[in-house]
C-alpha cells in the first residue's frame, strides 16, 4: 500500500509544475476507493490489497488485454465531430469503482422515487395538467422545452408507463454525497459498456471475484426483457428492437441486446403497418410485433407524423400507436421530462405526486431565463459550468474554470441571444477513482449511470451497478465518450459482513462457493450454447417457436455468402496471374462481369501488372468492405464469435495482409456452416448463386453447382413463394441456358424485396 | 347556412405502387357553431378510423397490393352559424402549446421587422392591418411555393398562397409568445364554387380564438368551415402519404361547396 500511495503522492508533485488547475486543488473531490489519508476504504480493502501488489507495467498489461478485448468483439462506437465519423474503441480502465451495498441502496431507492414522479409528470402533461394547474411547473415551459409533442396528448395506455428504461446521471460531490447531474428518459444508451466491462473485469480480475461478494449484473438483458414484456398486457408478446442502422454510433449496443435477449434487430424497411398493427417482414411471411424498443429519436420514428424526410422510422407507426396496437419503448414525447430546464422542478414533481422528500438530490441549478438568475450567471462564468436545455453528449458546455478568456466571452453572447435556452450550474468537483495512467496509479474523475428499468405494474427495477464514466485527461470533468471520456467496471460489493476489524474479506462458505463457480463456468461457457435466434413469440415451448429471419437479413446473408465466394474467386485470379496462365474466357468474365478495367488486345506481361494492381487496390478492398457491411447487417442472428472471426477480416486487410484476410475467410466459413440452419441456408445459396453466376457467364459445366445450388434452395420454408424457384432451378439444369439462370435470379431478388 | 361540400383528390401514378400509407383528415370538427348533417369519406379500402392529439378525426389507409392510383372523395353537409366571432378553447389541447414554433413557422429577422409595428400594442385591429399589408407584401400566387415551403422561404419568395400566409403570420405572433394556430378546411365563396382545400390562422386574443384568413381578408369564421387545427400544415394536412414504388405522380383535387339554405 505504502509503495501505490507514495506513487500518487509523485503523480500530485509532478502535475504541480503544470499550470495550476484550480478546480482539482479545491475543494479537495471526494475519492470511491481511498479517505483522505489515501488509505483503501474498508470496502475496496480487496482491491486495495491487489493494487499494493500490482506493478503499474502489470495493470497497464491488463489494460491493453482488455482493450485487445474491445477490438478483437468490435466494441466501439461513433464521434461525430470527426472529420469522417471515425469508430473509435472507448478507453477502458481496470481499476474497478467500488460501490457498498449499504450505499447502493440509497442510490436504489432514490432513482425509484425518481423515476416514479418523472413517469407521473409525463403522464399528467399528457392527461389532467394537475402540475401545470397547480402552478408547480410552468405550463410554458413544458410547450417551450420542444420536446412535449402533442401525438401523445389523451393517449390512454395500457399500462401508464413512458419512460421504460431510463439512465440517471449520478455525480459524487466534495463531501461524498451523491446527487443527480442529469436524467435520461429518450434512449438512455452505455448498458452494453456496463456488461462488457463486466465480462472483462471477471476475466481479468478472476481472483477478485472469488473473493469480494461483488452483486451481478449479467442478468440485466433478461430483465430488460421481461420489463418490455410487462409493458402490455398481451400474453408472450412480440419484441423487436429498431435500430436506425449500423452507422449510428450505438449500433453495437443494439445488436448486443438484440441477440441477449434473442429477439428480432430490425430496422425501418423491416417494418410495415397494415390495418394499424405492425408487422416485420420475415421469410416465411408477415409477423405482429406488440413491442418496439427503438433506438431511433422521436422526430424520426414516422414520417407521417414527424419529419416528412424520415427513412429510419416506420410510416403508420403512430396510428398503430394511438389504436394500441403496439407499444413504443420509451414513449415519444418523454424528452419533456429530461430537459434541462424542467431538471430543477424535479424535487417538486416528487413531493406533488409522492409527497416524499427527494432521497437524491439536485444541484443547484440556475435557470438562466430568469433575469436575476442570469445576471448572476453572466457575473460569474469563469466559476460555472453552462449548459444547453438541450443538450447532450457533453456537446455545447461551457466549464468555467477551464475555459479560456475567449471562450467564456464567445459563450457568454450566445447565452444573451437565448437565455431560456441554458442553464447553469456550480462546478462540482466529481470525485475521483485511482485509474492506471501511463506512469501510474492517479485519481480521475468519474459519475455514475444506474440503468432503471419501469414495469408496466409500476415496480422498478435496477441491476446493481451501471456505467462509470471516467473522464481520462487528468483534472478533467467531462466523461462524455464522445469527448474522450472512458470507462470503468462498477462493483456494488455486499458490505453487510465487513467490519472494520476485519479487513480481509470474509470467505463464502464453500457451499456457496460451489453455487458460484458452476454458474460462473456456466457462464463463461455460454458461447457452446444454442447459435442465437430471435424467436417468434406466443409459442407454449420456446423451443418450437421458430427462428424470425427478416427478409433483409436474408438477403444480406445471401451477399455474405457471394462476396465470400467473390473474395477466394480474387485469390485464385491472384495465383493464376502470378503463375501467369490467365484464360481469355476467364479474363472476359473479369471485365464483363466484375468491373475490371483492363483492354485485353494489351501484351500479357501489362495485363497481369494492371489486374494485379487492381486487386489489390480496389476490388479486393471493396469485397472486404462489403463483407464487413453484411455482417454488420446480419449481426442480429450470427454468432458472437462468428462475428469476431469476421472482425479479422477487416483488420487483416486494413494492415494490407490480404492472403491473410482470405484464409481467414476459411475461419469464418466454417463458423457459418454451424449457425442456425436457416441462416446457414440463406448464406449458402449466396456462395452457390455466386458461383452458378460464374459458371455460366464462363460457359462451364454448371449441373453440379445447380444440384448443389437446389439442394439448399429445397430447405427454404415450404408452402411459400420460395418453393417457385425450385421450380426455375431444375428448368435451368435441364436446359443449361442462360435465359434460364436469369430468370431464376430476377425470382430470388424480387422475393427478397417484396416479401413471400 | 347548410353547406354542401364536396372534396375530391385522386393521386395517379406512373407505375405501380407496392405499398403506400396514408394520414387522411377530411372530416370536418364537431364544434359549437358547426354542426355536421352528413360526412363521407370513400377510399378504395376500409381505414382505421381515430383521432390525433389535437382530437381532429383522422383516418390512416394502409395498402399493401399494388396499385397505381389513389382516389378518395370526402363529402356532406355542414351548417355553420354565419355569425361566429370567435372561439372558445379546446380543454384537451390548451391555447400555450401553440406558443411553440415548428420548422415550417421559424420567425427570419425580415418577419420580425415586419411584424414589429403590428405587435408593439397588440389589438385585433392591429392584427388585421398586419394581415392586409402581409397579402399586399406576400400576393397570393399559385405554384411558386410548395406543401415544404417555410415561413421564413415563402416571405423571401414574395408570393405564396393560403398555406404560406397562415404560417408566416403565425410565425410572427409566436416569436413573441403569442398563442397562434393553422387551421385547415373549407370555405364557401358565393361568386366561385371551385377552389381548392383552404387554410388561415387564428390568433388567441383575450381569451378567445380569432380567425385571420390572409388570403381572403376574412377575420370572421362566417364562410369557413373546420376541418383540423394544429401548429403548422403537417399537423393539419388533408393527406400525408409514403409509397414504395409508384414513379412520378400526378394530382387531381378540387373541392365544391354550394350553398343549401
Amino acid at each position: 500500500m505504502n509503495q501505490k500511495s507514495s506513487q500518487l503522492q509523485s503523480q500530485t508533485t509532478s502535475s504541480a509544475d503544470k499550470p495550476p488547475k484550480s478546480i482539482l486543488k479545491k475543494p479537495q473531490s471526494f475519492d470511491e476507493l481511498q479517505n483522505g489519508k489515501g488509505q483503501y476504504r474498508l470496502v475496496a480493502s480487496s482491491v486495495g490489497n491487489w493494487l499494493d501488489n500490482t506493478s503499474i507495467d502489470a495493470l497497464n498489461h491488463l489494460n491493453e488485454q482488455a482493450a485487445d478485448i474491445f477490438y478483437r468483439k468490435g466494441v466501439t462506437f461513433t464521434v461525430y465531430s470527426d472529420a469522417k465519423n471515425i469508430e473509435r474503441m472507448i478507453p477502458f480502465d481496470i481499476i474497478p469503482r467500488i460501490i457498498a451495498a449499504s450505499e447502493w441502496r440509497q442510490i436504489e431507492a432514490g432513482c425509484k422515487q425518481r423515476i416514479t414522479a418523472l413517469n407521473a409528470f409525463l403522464h399528467d402533461i399528457y392527461h389532467d395538467q394537475a402540475i401545470m394547474k397547480a402552478g408547480i411547473v410552468p405550463a410554458s415551459y413544458v410547450y417551450a422545452s420542444g420536446c412535449y409533442e402533442p401525438w401523445m396528448i389523451g393517449i390512454e395506455l395500457d399500462k401508464p408507463i413512458y419512460s421504460h428504461i431510463s439512465g440517471i446521471d449520478l455525480i459524487r460531490d466534495e463531501s461524498g454525497r451523491f446527487c443527480v447531474l442529469e436524467d435520461n428518459l429518450r434512449t438512455p444508451s452505455g448498458v452494453s459498456y456496463m456488461l462488457e466491462s463486466r465480462k472483462i473485469s471477471e476475466t481479468l480480475l478472476s481472483d477478485q471475484f472469488s473473493q469480494s461478494s461483488i452483486l451481478g449484473v449479467s442478468d440485466y438483458p433478461q430483465r430488460l426483457k421481461s420489463c418490455l414484456a410487462s409493458s402490455t398486457s398481451k400474453y408472450d408478446p412480440q419484441i423487436a428492437i429498431l435500430t436506425p442502422g449500423r452507422f449510428n454510433s450505438a449500433y453495437y449496443e443494439h445488436a448486443f441486446l438484440a441477440h441477449e435477449m434473442n429477439v428480432p434487430l430490425v430496422h425501418g424497411y423491416d417494418l410495415i403497418v397494415e390495418d394499424s398493427k405492425v408487422y416485420m417482414q420475415g421469410i416465411r411471411g408477415k409477423v405482429q410485433v406488440d413491442i418496439i424498443y427503438r433506438r431511433i429519436d422521436d422526430p424520426y420514428i414516422d414520417p407521417l407524423a414527424f419529419r416528412s424526410d424520415s427513412i429510419l422510422g416506420v410510416s403508420g407507426l403512430m396510428s398503430a400507436y394511438r389504436a394500441g396496437n403496439v407499444v413504443i419503448v420509451n414513449a415519444p414525447g418523454t424528452g419533456v421530462a429530461d430537459d434541462k430546464s424542467l431538471y430543477p422542478f424535479v424535487p417538486d414533481m416528487i413531493k406533488f405526486y409522492l409527497g416524499e422528500e427527494p432521497i437524491l438530490p439536485n444541484i443547484e441549478t440556475y435557470q438562466c431565463r430568469k433575469p436575476d438568475e442570469l445576471k448572476y450567471v453572466l457575473d460569474n462564468l469563469d466559476k460555472l459550468v453552462v449548459k444547453e436545455t438541450q443538450g447532450s453528449g457533453g456537446y455545447g458546455m461551457l466549464i468555467g474554470p477551464t475555459s479560456t478568456k475567449q471562450e467564456i466571452s464567445d459563450y457568454r453572447q450566445r447565452l444573451l441571444d437565448n437565455p431560456a435556452g441554458f442553464i447553469a450550474q456550480p462546478t462540482i468537483s466529481l470525485s475521483t477513482n485511482p485509474t492506471a495512467v501511463s506512469d501510474g496509479i492517479a485519481p480521475r474523475h468519474i459519475d455514475l449511470r444506474p440503468f432503471i428499468l419501469s414495469h408496466g405494474d409500476g415496480s422498478v427495477d435496477i441491476v446493481p451497478g451501471g456505467l462509470t464514466r471516467v473522464a481520462m485527461v487528468e483534472g478533467s470533468l467531462v466523461v462524455n465518450s464522445s469527448q474522450g471520456g472512458g470507462i470503468k467496471d462498477t462493483w456494488v460489493i455486499d458490505d453487510s459482513n465487513l467490519t472494520s476489524s476485519s479487513r480481509q474479506m470474509v470467505k463464502k462458505s464453500d457451499n456457496q462457493l460451489d453455487k458460484q463457480s458452476i454458474e460462473a463456468i456456466t457462464a463463461s461457457h455460454s458461447h457452446y450454447h444454442d447459435p442465437v435466434q430471435p424467436l417468434e413469440a406466443g409459442y407454449e415451448n420456446p423451443d418450437n417457436a421458430p427462428m424470425i429471419l427478416l427478409l433483409s437479413t436474408a438477403n444480406h446473408l445471401v451477399w455474405l455468402g457471394r462476396y465470400s465466394e467473390r473474395l477466394y474467386y480474387y485469390d485464385s485470379i491472384i495465383k493464376q496471374l502470378v503463375k501467369g496462365n490467365i484464360k481469355k474466357t476467364q479474363l472476359q468474365h473479369l471485365i464483363n462481369h466484375l468491373g475490371f478495367n483492363v483492354d485485353p488486345n494489351q501484351p500479357l506481361k501489362s495485363i497481369k501488372a494492371q489486374m494485379l494492381s487492381d486487386l489489390e487496390q480496389d476490388k479486393i478492398p471493396n469485397i472486404v468492405q462489403s463483407i464487413e457491411t453484411n455482417v454488420q447487417e446480419a449481426k442480429g442472428v450470427i454468432g458472437k464469435d462468428t462475428a469476431e472471426l469476421y472482425n479479422l477480416i477487416k483488420r487483416l486487410s486494413s494492415a494490407g495482409t490480404y492472403r491473410a484476410a482470405t484464409l481467414q475467410l476459411h475461419a469464418c466459413n466454417a463458423a457459418m456452416a454451424q449457425e442456425h440452419p436457416i441462416v446457414t441456408c440463406f448464406w449458402q445459396l449466396g456462395r452457390h448463386f455466386e458461383q452458378l453466376e460464374r459458371t455460366v457467364f464462363l460457359n462451364e459445366d454448371s449441373v453440379n453447382i445447380s444440384l448443389e445450388f437446389k439442394h439448399w434452395i429445397n430447405k427454404l420454408p415450404e408452402n411459400t413463394r420460395w418453393r417457385e424457384l425450385i421450380r426455375l432451378t431444375n428448368q435451368m439444369i435441364k436446359s443449361q441456358q442462360l435465359s434460364d439462370f436469369q430468370l431464376l435470379s430476377k425470382e430470388c431478388s424480387t422475393i427478397l424485396q417484396q416479401g413471400v | 347556412m347548410k353547406l354542401q361540400i364536396s372534396h375530391q383528390t385522386n393521386y395517379y401514378y406512373d407505375e405501380l405502387a407496392h405499398r403506400s400509407v396514408q394520414y387522411i383528415r377530411m372530416t370536418p370538427m364537431q364544434l359549437p357553431h358547426q354542426i355536421i348533417h352528413q360526412w363521407n369519406v370513400m377510399l378504395p379500402k376500409v381505414a382505421t378510423s381515430q383521432k390525433d392529439g389535437f382530437g381532429n378525426d383522422w383516418l390512416t389507409l394502409s395498402r399493401n397490393e399494388a396499385h397505381n392510383n389513389l382516389q378518395m372523395q370526402a363529402s356532406g353537409i355542414v351548417e355553420i352559424n354565419t355569425s361566429t366571432e370567435r372561439l372558445e378553447d379546446m380543454d384537451h389541447v390548451p391555447y400555450l402549446l401553440f406558443t411553440v414554433q415548428s420548422p415550417l413557422t421559424a420567425c427570419s429577422e425580415n418577419m420580425r421587422a415586419f411584424a414589429a409595428p403590428y405587435l408593439k400594442t397588440l389589438t385585433h385591429d392591429s392584427l388585421k392591418a398586419m394581415a392586409a399589408e402581409l397579402l399586399t407584401k406576400v400576393p397570393y400566387i399559385k405554384n411558386l411555393t410548395h406543401v415544404g415551403t417555410t415561413a421564413a422561404e415563402a416571405f423571401e419568395i414574395g408570393a405564396g398562397v393560403c398555406q404560406d400566409h397562415t404560417h408566416i403570420f403565425l410565425g410572427c405572433l409566436r416569436d413573441q409568445q403569442i398563442p397562434a394556430r393553422y387551421v385547415s378546411g373549407y370555405l364557401y365563396d358565393n361568386t366561385e364554387n371551385h377552389m381548392a382545400s383552404h387554410a388561415w390562422a387564428e390568433v388567441w386574443l383575450d381569451g378567445y380564438w380569432y380567425t385571420f384568413d390572409i388570403s381572403n381578408q376574412l377575420f370572421q369564421p362566417s364562410s369557413h368551415v373546420y376541418v383540423a387545427i394544429g401548429r403548422d400544415y403537417l399537423d393539419a394536412a388533408p393527406v400525408r402519404g409514403v409509397r414504395m414504388g409508384g414513379g412520378y405522380e400526378n394530382l387531381y383535387s378540387q373541392v365544391l361547396v354550394s350553398r343549401l339554405s
